[in-house]
């Protein structure tokens, strides 16, 4: 993956560990070899979202910093530039509806 | 509070191409302090985090399409409902030390250009929020 600092990077792996393991191989690759992967990484991104809610309410410490909704919303940046990277941007849905 | 709508938005960064940054609600524009330390995924610190490297691949995030925007939007509406919007000319002089990227397609970052410390940083950091023009808030249904 590309345009990762190396914070956000070891944040990927340690919640690939955690919740996904499958998803290690896939992120060490250059780029996601089929539509499976890509929407394996799609998934990931909701579980580690949903993962990161309960962390930041229970006051946990990821790599030695507070549990924060801005490191999983940098990762899921990350993910998704991969994502469209590797040709498959028309997976990601940006539909948005405001109040 | 004054919500603003995807129209508001797309005119300042479809025909103003002004850079667009979207922010936790109520919270700080550039500076994010998580348990009054700066947050660690944005720029590329010393192990222990009293500097600052020079990184042109790794900054503040700012969009400059609607894909983008909606897709910054999008994540964020994961954790908030509502979402602050500010807006910043791509031209605006910057502190010494920091720059805009063109990084992404629909995606710039505020980089870090000289090796600084961390108290540099954020003093630069409140300067550029002082250069950002509030837009007002988006609120995302759920």
């Amino acid at each position: 993956m590309n345009y990762v600092n190396d914070f956000i990077k070891d944040y990927i792996l340690y919640y690939s560990k955690e919740l996904m393991p499958s998803m290690e191989v896939i992120f060490s690759q250059d780029k996601i070899a089929t539509e499976k992967e890509a929407k394996d990484c799609l998934q990931f991104i909701e579980l580690m979202c949903d993962q990161c809610i309960i962390d930041v309410k229970e006051n946990k410490t990821i790599l030695d910093s507070p549990a924060s909704s801005h490191h999983a919303e940098k990762a899921t940046m990350v993910i998704e530039d991969f994502i469209e990277d590797s040709g498959f941007d028309y997976l990601i849905d940006n539909d948005l509806e405001l109040e | 509070m004054e919500l603003v709508t995807m129209e508001d938005v797309k005119h300042l960064i479809v025909e103003l191409k002004k850079f667009v940054r979207i922010s936790d609600p109520k919270g700080h524009s550039t500076l994010t302090l998580i348990d009054g330390k700066i947050e660690s995924g944005d720029f590329n610190f010393s192990p222990d985090k009293t500097q600052v490297n020079k990184d042109l691949t790794t900054g503040l995030s700012f969009a400059t399409n609607m894909r983008k925007l909606k897709s910054i939007i999008k994540s964020k509406s994961r954790f908030y409902r509502d979402i602050d919007i500010y807006a910043v000319d791509e031209f605006v002089s910057l502190p010494s030390g920091l720059r805009f990227i063109k990084d992404r397609p629909g995606h710039a970052s505020l980089v870090v250009t000289e090796n600084m410390s961390t108290k540099d940083l954020i003093i630069k950091l409140e300067v550029v929020a002082k250069l950002l023009e509030s837009i007002g808030t988006v609120r995302v249904k759920q």
